[in-house]
């Protein structure tokens, strides 16, 4: 059987993210280990690890049969964890640029330094003029460290993170229809329905352990439907029944539509949206003028 | 991705959740809308705790005094101190970086100068020393080499920690081994200049860190409908979805059966955020269809139903940049590759950014698999190896690159405009044309 490179490469790769946890590979070397629950460092999923330490070192991990999330499933990047701690190139000392070098110093002339940047603009320029950048892999300590001590220590809230790049805008969502953010549901909802849109999200490499949640559904639910609105076709697109490539941005424009066929043939929950919703009849008002949107 | 990184980002999400609210799918088992996230605490850190400029814990925010009054006394600081105004958003963070307003920036736990849009500005504005910049992380980036201080930050297992993650789930670890090297935790070193800068007493915790940080954060949860449990029961369980109440997680928000909000009980809700709606004590609430929906936290206990209309994209495809450029992530590697591009076997399998096209264009081009190509926008340009019917297969004139690779920072090319409501910038719609290298003319 003839496999090229890339053809190779894929087949491992979706593999890789679905072997199990592998608890009889990890049965010899168990030995000596201590292990430890704890989250997968990369994205959103939050999946459960087992970390295994040995003299100090972590030798593996596993994914955490009793964790909900993934009940013992990883993705290649899961699996590949204790590496992240140990490349050649890991910053062990603080250091500080002088004449375009990195010189290694000590913790104390390092903080003294940044201390007395802070003053300085606190003094020259008031506290707007500091400003600190986080991140989504802050842990909860980290970030609240982080705006205790701007908002209530410097007093600026120059506080923002890299999640403004990539969630900002659900959060906005949900909280002007909602009033606070965040989803209602959960995950056990992959394991409930019976139709799934996935809409600009390409789970298979992004989240690959919800995706063979969905995989999983498919496989064993009765007449489970997969629908995926996107600009391109992915790895995601191949459990996909049904495929609905949009022009980019043309997305408003498509679920408009579908809200105008739910409302114009009446297939809305009439009890539903007037118990629990406001501004519909706004909406309807404005599918019926000729000038409207919904039109 | 594609929903939220929109120049109408806010509204793609209203219009989704619109459909659900429409039809009453929502808040029940197998019912809901769902985003997801791309980071591991990006809920638990970043919204929960109330990371983001014009946030406080808790769904407060620092436009609402009520919201300032109640973080202030929880931090034992008067009122006054918290500002009235949002600060700056990401990208105006960045621009008055550029505009010479800023005078210290620190930067933790992220790469910035590789992940923002419409990078080379933002790049030129940290090399021109116009603030002075510390950085803190675990590996040297792109972003670390711009910085006047690198501070050495301890990871993962390397310190005590809780991640939030996309379903609410608020999860615990301990430290399990000691970080290399002089390494600290990110909130150490803030801590550490919190007490140079005569700050210490906000950080006057007298027993775990940890532990104390987390139940004093827990103390803007209570009542709000985003209670935490106590530290103790994150230590000892697979973590719990908020709200957590006596114990009890809530699988499905707003729903009677699910959550215990909807069904009064005293003591009253305390909401900083918006009073209850629901009826007084001891009154059953009456929801929708099954009545058993109650958005609690919207106005009137409703949700809103939003119009939002089409707009076109912020930048579009013309004679001289016929191609749409969308930037987005692989299996293998993890957004800018800090960490990922350590691992062997993950630099093997996904070593360099490649441009995915359509076959039907690349034969329009005459442009083959592994021939280079140079993709540019008005704002910058990058060679890339090209792959057709690789990872993705995008439509006609469009073009697909992940952000990955620190070598091919190819988000220099993308648009730096951003939705209105949310000021999250769009990745996935900028102009750009192609060049077959070898086809250039070498002067």
């Amino acid at each position: 059987m003839k496999i090229d490179r890339r053809g190779f490469i894929k087949t491992s790769a979706v593999s890789l993210f679905l072997i199990a946890s592998g608890k009889d590979v990890f049965a010899e070397a168990d030995k000596d280990i201590t292990w430890g629950k704890a989250v997968c460092r990369y994205c959103g999923t939050g999946c459960g690890v087992m970390v295994g330490v040995r003299d100090g070192r972590v030798m593996a991990v596993k994914g955490d049969e009793l964790n909900p999330v993934n009940k013992g499933l990883l993705c290649i990047k899961g699996y590949m964890l204790p590496n992240i701690l140990y490349g050649e190139d890991r910053l062990k000392t603080p250091l500080i640029k002088r004449g375009g070098e990195f010189i290694e110093t000590d913790w104390d002339e390092a903080l003294d330094l940044i201390a007395s940047k802070f003053k300085e603009a606190l003094k020259e320029r008031g506290p707007n003029s500091i400003a600190m950048y986080g991140s989504g892999q802050w842990t909860i300590t980290d970030g609240y460290a982080a705006t205790k001590f701007m908002r209530a220590g410097i007093g600026s809230n120059n506080l923002e993170s890299n999640a403004r790049l990539c969630m900002a805008s659900a959060v906005a969502g949900y909280m002007s229809q909602f009033g606070s953010d965040e989803p209602m549901g959960c995950y056990d909802d992959l394991d409930y329905a019976d139709t799934f849109f996935i809409w600009g999200a390409n789970m298979a490499e992004c989240h690959p352990v919800l995706f063979s949640r969905i995989q999983n559904r498919v496989t064993k639910g009765k007449n489970i439907k997969v629908i995926e609105l996107a600009t391109q076709m992915t790895r995601t697109t191949s459990i996909a029944h049904k495929y609905l490539e949009f022009k980019p941005q043309t997305d408003l424009a498509i679920a408009n539509a579908i809200a105008h066929v739910i409302i114009k043939e009446g297939l809305y929950d009439k009890d539903f949206v007037k118990e629990n919703a406001r501004g519909f009849l706004a909406t309807q008002r404005k599918r019926q003028s000729p000038s409207g949107q919904w039109g | 991705m594609g929903v939220n990184q929109h120049s109408r980002g806010t509204w793609m999400n209203n219009l989704i959740m619109n459909l659900h609210l429409l039809t009453g799918k929502i808040s029940t088992p197998g019912n809901g809308p769902f985003s997801l996230t791309g980071q591991p605490s990006a809920c638990g850190t970043i919204r929960e705790v109330g990371c983001l400029s014009h946030r406080l814990p808790a769904d407060m925010v620092v436009t609402n005094p009520e919201h300032r009054k109640i973080a202030a006394k929880i931090w034992n600081v008067p009122a006054e101190k918290i500002p009235d105004k949002p600060g700056l958003h990401t990208m105006e963070m960045f621009k008055s970086l550029d505009r010479g307003e800023l005078k210290v920036l620190w930067i933790q736990c992220t790469n910035p100068f590789q992940s923002l849009p419409n990078l080379s500005r933002y790049r030129k504005a940290a090399k021109d020393g116009k603030a002075f910049i510390v950085v803190s992380d675990v590996y040297p980036n792109r972003t670390t080499e711009l910085a006047d201080v690198i501070l050495p930050s301890a990871m993962w297992v390397e310190k005590t920690g809780m991640y939030g993650n996309s379903e609410r789930r608020t999860q615990h670890w301990f430290k399990m081994v000691e970080p290399p090297g002089k390494a600290k935790p990110d909130w150490w070193q803030i801590v550490e200049v919190g007490k140079r800068l005569g700050l210490g007493h906000l950080f006057d915790y007298k027993g775990d860190f940890d532990k104390e940080v987390f139940e004093e954060y827990r103390r803007f949860t209570i009542g709000t409908g985003k209670d935490m449990a106590s530290y103790d029961e994150y230590v000892n369980s697979r973590g719990l979805r908020w709200p957590v109440n006596n114990g009890k997680e809530t699988k499905w928000r707003y729903n009677r059966e699910y959550d215990t909000y909807v069904i009064p009980h005293t003591p009253p809700l305390t909401s900083p955020s918006s009073p209850p709606s629901k009826g007084g004590e001891g009154e059953v609430v009456k929801g929708g269809k099954w009545g058993i929906i109650n958005f609690y936290k919207a106005k009137g206990g409703k949700a809103v139903v939003w119009q939002r209309p089409y707009e076109p994209p912020a930048e579009v495809p013309d004679e001289e940049y016929p191609f749409y450029l969308s930037t987005g992530r692989v299996l293998e590697q993890w957004h800018t590759g800090t960490m990922t591009g350590r691992i062997p076997e993950l630099r093997k399998s996904a070593p360099e950014a490649v441009v995915n096209m359509n076959p039907a264009d690349a034969q329009d081009l005459g442009i083959k698999t592994g021939e280079r190509v140079r993709v540019i926008s008005r704002r910058g340009e990058m060679v890339f190896k090209v792959d057709i019917n690789g990872r993705t297969t995008p439509q006609r004139g469009t073009l697909f690159v992940p952000f990955f690779d620190e070598n091919k920072l190819v988000n220099l090319l993308c648009l730096d405009s951003y939705c209105p409501i949310s000021k999250e910038p769009d990745y996935k719609k900028c102009a750009v044309k192609i060049r077959p290298v070898n086809k250039e003319v070498v002067l």
